[in-house]
């Protein structure tokens, strides 16, 4: 039973990780929490909707990485009219995330106005099929989702590694104004980084969508990834990770366990944002993560 | 009618939070996004007290209130102790107000999710506005006291105000109590408007209405957030039937504003005779945009045709508009020999002030104007102005002078003793085993090459972080563990290097906030602004502040923003407000720095000036030599962290460890 | 004239006129040095040399040719800037650092051919290649920024207080290799506190006082000038200042050709 926890607290957990890297990946450079990213992951599973569902019938390997595609252009679209202006002002990471909030709501409450708050289900890849080791019960579409994160980090970490925008990326993480100096278009630099935190975004939103369902505030999921990212350290891609998986992991401890009697399921939100409170207060760099003050 | 009231009492209700939420992020500079707890607060404690206990409804407002500004301390305690930068608290708050909406949803005495159903409905037009006019008027009141001017420095510049003695965390949690009560009796209002809430009402979505007031409204302004909330409030209920879209149109407005208009509609301004045409055409575009839809409707029952429609309506929307913003620069325009009088008569008030400080401020013009020489083009031949004011001093009385303060051995009461002071940032060594004695009553010149740990000595010793070894002795008291605010209340005065005025107050208000220990009034007093008490107190400090802007020769130019001041006045004001400190020891970094020669003589005759008459113990970092060489009798030398050398400006000039320092080692002095 | 700069005023916000009308020019092949006391606008003027602060008047030429003040766009005009305290990329290898400097380029041969003489000029670097730049010490550090700048093969050098926080010896080491690298054609324009140094290797220099050239002309005879001895060497005028003569390097850079 235990080990059947745990496996489901991995999976959830692995969802988590994908978002949490795509906070990471952007606080990183650009020092702000972009709160827009739950909604760039809520488009991605309406594109996929769309794509699956409701106007064509297209399987799910294409539904996805278009999907991925889809709200990788619209993260870029979202930093172009949103953040631009200000990163290039250099105003107080405050006012980004002000304006992520903003974009946040317009875009959830655009989906409430328009396609409206029915809940739709994506068609359930591998069906229901479950795989059976021993006791335990692993459906096929969490291997999928946990393997294909796996490896599409482990590309990130290559991209970040071994290519010149990667270390460029890496650079700019540390001083976006020196970087410039030495001939990157910054413009550029950020417009490919948040393309690449739409993806993983979209990504995750695809699998939440199959997972769960798919509704307007689906962002509203993404908080907890959010605090995964903290617990792992804002700005650091391992930290996200291991922040993720590890606020899976709890969440699910949590939602099988009982304190005297009472069943503290309902409490599991309380849980995650009283996590979240208590370590900005006493440890904000999470495990890994950089701690950079406010440019007095 | 009754749909007229109903928006006017919803403005109402929103715009008391949202006054609550201008004093905290506003003017104290600190973003809260889960404001809307406060509301729940304030809305839950009232409507159980009503429904329940059958408790009258101010008396459940009022302890609505309580709770309300407990709850806040409660949570803002732990948070503002931490010092988190502004997103993390920001986020902070997030949370919180997630939290305290969970709670709510899950305690049996609030009914959980389904809400408390059949609130007896008390609030009407009349109560609502009268409270928020209430609320507006202790509102300005407050800001016009010493403890709204501590909370409006702590949001220009919270380094700033702990160097001028105001400690952070009291004051911010003053602010915060204030905007939380605001908000439970805007909470408690609502309830007993709706009769009806649930959990779910005190979302984000309400916290973001309230932020997007305030960001969209103005920093540093009240009348700019509530007309801002009032658009809000009134615009969707033009368009009925796009109510989905009203939280798009937020959104969208928010992200606007603050990429391109971050200063909002009235940022740091009140509503006064110059922005009226602003108030009057935002209006006009209200009554517009309202009488654009039931006019289009009129137009297509009585005519049919759309387009004919929309073009009459627009044209009346228009004409609307035109007239309201004509009416707004009429009624400015009227107002202006109003305004001339009412400035004037003030004008005459200040001047008889003025005239008695005259005396000083010419004597410092006068010693500044003898030492300048430039050639038409700019270029300085011969000698520049600044070599020429090295000569101004008499060589004999430095002499004289430096006998008694030579090398800390002959000194009288030491003021300030560093021993053995060390400080390390990560690897690299500031502060190397520093050691030196100031006498009372000395000017001493501090000076060293770039990176030689000056401003670090300065910053431990007004405690800007904490030593890493060595003690800090100030009148005999060993102040190195203390705190910023209480080694200014020791005593101890200090400018920067660059310069960190509190820009959107005034130049005499920058000054005030200084004197912020001298105002003897109670909280409750100044909200009031108790007739007996307030007046006098201000007027003290008004008048106070004035003498000390005429020390710096500023006096003129009291009521300009200090933003707006030209870099040698900015610096003045830096110097005039660290003497508002009353400090025995003054610590001055790098004054003369960006200014041109004539500034620079007029800052050093500012400085002697200081020292003679008040009788300051100061030391003074500089880079330009002549201005420490004509200052200072006794003047001491850093090079990586460590003190090299210590004398009079002859004796440093010609030492050659101190010429090693500057030049390298390739050089050698020899002195004929 | 390679690099020319016409009439540049630079303002901080509203208040604070940082450059004021500020004209000079620096030859092809030349080391121009411009000394200034804190606070006297040298970073300011190389920063809007690279385009991270856009002046309200004035321009900027290279061989004649006006350059859009952008930052991205500098490298490309062939403006290479060694910021002061060095600016490097800590968490990034000693390689990767370096490397960035070449970031526009596509000759990868050429690349590799400067980083060769990169390492010759400053032979410490390649034993730490694959090291964290932020492990390395002051005076590594300072060479490391400088060879990064190199590796663009920039036809003006900027140098922003290069002995920032150096001891001596190693400032005399660094003002040795600005020196073998002008000596291969690399134009150079340094700011300075250090003046004494900052004179010896210059060409010509100006005085930068308060955001305005107030004084130019020959290194030398700066050095000698009473008004620059008094400001800003510290010294009154009747000290005589001895200089040990100037030593030949061992390490030479060689000429784009290959040529020792």
């Amino acid at each position: 039973m235990f080990i059947q926890t745990i496996i489901t607290g991995l999976s959830i957990g692995s969802v988590y990780a994908l978002m949490a890297v795509g906070y990471s990946l952007v606080f990183s450079v650009l020092n702000f929490s972009n709160f827009a990213h739950g909604a760039i992951i809520t488009l991605g599973a309406y594109i996929a909707w769309a794509l699956m569902v409701h106007y064509l019938q297209v399987p799910f390997f294409p539904a996805l990485l278009l999907s991925m595609g889809g709200a990788g252009i619209l993260a870029f679209l979202n930093e172009r009219i949103a953040y631009s202006t200000l990163r290039r002002r250099r105003a107080p990471s405050l006012y980004l995330m002000i304006s992520a909030m903003g974009v946040a709501i317009s875009l959830q409450n655009l989906l409430y106005a328009t396609i409206g708050a029915k809940l739709y289900a994506l068609p359930p890849v591998f069906a229901m099929d479950v795989v059976h080791i021993g006791e335990l019960t692993i459906s096929k579409m969490d291997i999928f989702a946990f393997v294909f994160s796996a490896l599409t980090i482990a590309v990130l970490h290559l991209i970040l590694i071994r290519t010149k925008v990667g270390v460029a990326i890496r650079a700019a993480a540390h001083d976006m104004e020196m970087v410039s100096v030495l001939g990157v278009n910054l413009d550029v630099l950020v417009g490919v980084l948040f393309f690449i935190a739409g993806s993983l975004g979209g990504m995750a939103g695809v699998f939440m969508g199959v997972k769960y369902m798919v509704y307007p505030s689906m962002g509203w999921i993404t908080n907890k990834a959010y605090i995964g990212a903290v617990i792992g350290g804002l700005g650091s891609l391992p930290g996200a990770i291991v922040g993720g998986l590890l606020l899976g992991l709890l969440e699910a401890l949590v939602s099988v366990s009982s304190l005297g009697g009472t069943s503290l399921s309902t409490y599991r939100d309380v849980f995650s944002f009283g996590i979240l409170v208590i370590l900005l207060i006493f440890k904000p760099t999470g495990f890994f993560g950089r701690h950079v003050e406010d440019k007095l | 009618m009754a749909y007229l009231e109903a928006i006017l009492i919803n403005v109402a209700i929103y715009a008391i939070a949202t006054l609550g939420l201008a004093i905290f992020t506003g003017y104290t500079g600190l973003f809260s996004l889960g404001h809307a707890a406060f509301m729940a607060v304030g809305a839950y404690t009232a409507s159980i007290l009503t429904y329940f206990y059958k408790v009258p409804f101010f008396a459940a407002l009022a302890l609505g209130v309580i709770l309300s500004v407990l709850v806040s301390l409660l949570i803002g305690y732990p948070t503002l102790r931490a010092r988190l930068r502004s997103d993390y608290f920001a986020i902070a708050t997030l949370g919180f107000g997630e939290a305290v909406k969970v709670i709510l949803e899950n305690f049996d005495l609030t009914q959980g999710a389904r809400g408390l159903p059949g609130i007896p409905k008390f609030s009407t037009l009349g109560n609502t506005y009268l409270l928020l006019v209430l609320a507006i008027i202790l509102c300005r009141n407050f800001l016009k006291t010493t403890y709204g001017r501590k909370i409006i420095a702590i949001g220009q510049d919270p380094v700033a105000a702990e160097m001028i003695g105001i400690p952070l965390l009291p004051n911010q949690l003053l602010s915060l109590g204030i905007s939380a009560g605001l908000a439970g009796l805007s909470g408690g209002l609502l309830a007993h408007y709706t009769t009806f809430i649930q959990p779910s009402i005190f979302s984000m979505d309400l916290s973001s209405l309230v932020t997007a007031g305030v960001v969209c409204g103005g920093m540093g302004s009240l009348t700019g957030p509530v007309t801002a909330v009032a658009l809000f409030v009134i615009i969707p209920e033009l368009f009925r039937g796009f109510a989905l879209w009203r939280l798009v149109f937020y959104g969208m407005l928010l992200v606007i504003i603050i990429n391109w208009r971050p200063k909002g509609l009235f940022g740091y301004e009140e509503l006064n005779r110059k922005n009226l045409p602003k108030l009057f055409s935002i209006a006009g575009i209200t009554g517009g945009l309202s009488l654009f839809m039931p006019t289009y409707r009129w137009v297509i029952e009585s005519r049919g045709y759309e387009i004919f429609a929309l073009l009459v309506a627009g044209a009346v929307a228009g004409a609307v508009t035109v007239l309201f913003g004509l009416l707004g620069k009429g009624l400015s325009l009227a107002l202006a020999p109003v305004a001339e009088r009412y400035h004037s008569l003030r004008g005459r008030l200040s001047e008889r002030v003025e005239s008695t400080s005259g005396e000083l401020w010419s004597e410092g013009q006068r010693g500044a104007s003898c030492a300048v020489r430039h050639t038409p083009d700019g270029l300085i031949d011969g000698t520049t102005a600044l070599y020429e004011t090295a000569r101004l001093t008499p060589e004999s009385s430095k002499e004289n002078e430096a006998a008694n303060y030579t090398a800390g051995t002959n000194v009288k009461t030491p003021i300030l003793e560093l021993e053995e002071l060390r400080k390390n940032f990560g690897g690299v060594v500031a502060v190397d085993g520093l050691s030196f004695k100031l006498s009372e009553g000395e000017l001493l010149g501090l000076i060293g090459p770039n990176g030689s740990g000056k401003t670090t000595v300065f910053n431990l010793i007004s405690s800007v972080y904490p030593v890493d070894g060595g003690t800090i002795l100030f009148r005999g008291m060993d102040i190195t563990p203390w705190g910023p605010t209480e080694v200014v209340e020791a005593g101890v005065a200090r400018t920067f290097q660059n310069i960190r005025l509190f820009g959107s107050m005034t130049v005499l208000e920058n000054v005030q906030a200084a004197l912020h220990r001298e105002g003897s009034y109670s909280l409750l007093e100044g909200f009031l602004q108790w007739p007996n008490t307030v007046p006098k107190v201000e007027r003290r400090l008004r008048d106070e502040s004035r003498r000390l802007l005429a020390v710096v020769g500023l006096e003129r130019e009291a009521d300009r923003r200090a933003s707006t001041l030209p870099y040698g006045l900015q610096r003045k004001l830096e110097i005039a407000r660290a003497l508002a400190l009353r400090p025995k020891l003054l610590l001055l970094d790098e004054p003369a720095a960006g200014l041109n020669p004539r500034e620079a003589t007029e800052l050093v005759e500012l400085i002697k000036r200081i020292h003679q008459d008040e009788g300051l113990s100061i030391i003074l970092i500089e880079h330009h030599m002549d201005v420490v060489m004509s200052l200072c009798p006794r003047i001491l030398v850093l090079n990586f962290g460590r003190l090299i050398a210590s004398g009079t400006p002859e004796q440093i000039q010609k030492d050659p460890r101190v010429l090693q320092a500057y030049l390298g080692e390739k050089a050698y002095a020899v002195v004929r | 004239m390679l690099l020319s700069v016409e009439g540049l005023n630079v303002f901080y916000g509203e208040a604070i006129h940082a450059l004021r009308d500020v004209s000079f020019g620096v030859e092809e092949g030349e080391i121009v040095s411009i000394i200034g006391a804190n606070g006297a606008g040298k970073s300011t003027l190389m920063w809007t040399l690279v385009g991270l602060l856009k002046p309200k008047s004035g321009r900027i030429l290279m061989r004649g040719k006006p350059i859009r003040p952008i930052p991205h766009l500098s490298v490309a005009a062939g403006i290479s800037l060694v910021p002061e305290r060095r600016r490097l990329f800590p968490h990034l290898t000693v390689r990767e650092n370096l490397l960035l400097g070449a970031y526009l380029r596509k000759d990868r041969k050429g690349v590799e051919e400067d980083a060769e003489r990169v390492y010759r000029l400053f032979p410490i670097l390649k034993e730490r290649l694959s090291q964290y730049a932020g492990t390395l010490s002051g005076g590594q550090q300072q060479m490391l920024a400088i060879g990064r700048a190199l590796l663009s093969r920039p036809k003006v050098l900027l140098l922003d207080e290069p002995s920032l926080g150096l001891a001596p010896v190693l400032v005399d080491q660094v003002f040795q290799a600005i020196q073998d690298i002008a000596s291969t054609g690399t134009t150079i324009l340094l700011v300075e506190q250090n003046a004494l140094e900052a004179l010896q290797i210059a060409h010509r220099a100006y005085v930068l006082e308060v955001g305005r050239i107030v004084l130019e002309g020959r290194g030398k005879d700066l050095l000698e000038n009473p008004v620059v001895r008094a400001a800003y060497l510290g010294v009154a005028q009747h000290t005589e200042i001895l200089l040990e003569k100037n030593q030949s390097s061992t390490n030479t850079f060689p000429a784009a050709g290959g040529e020792p």
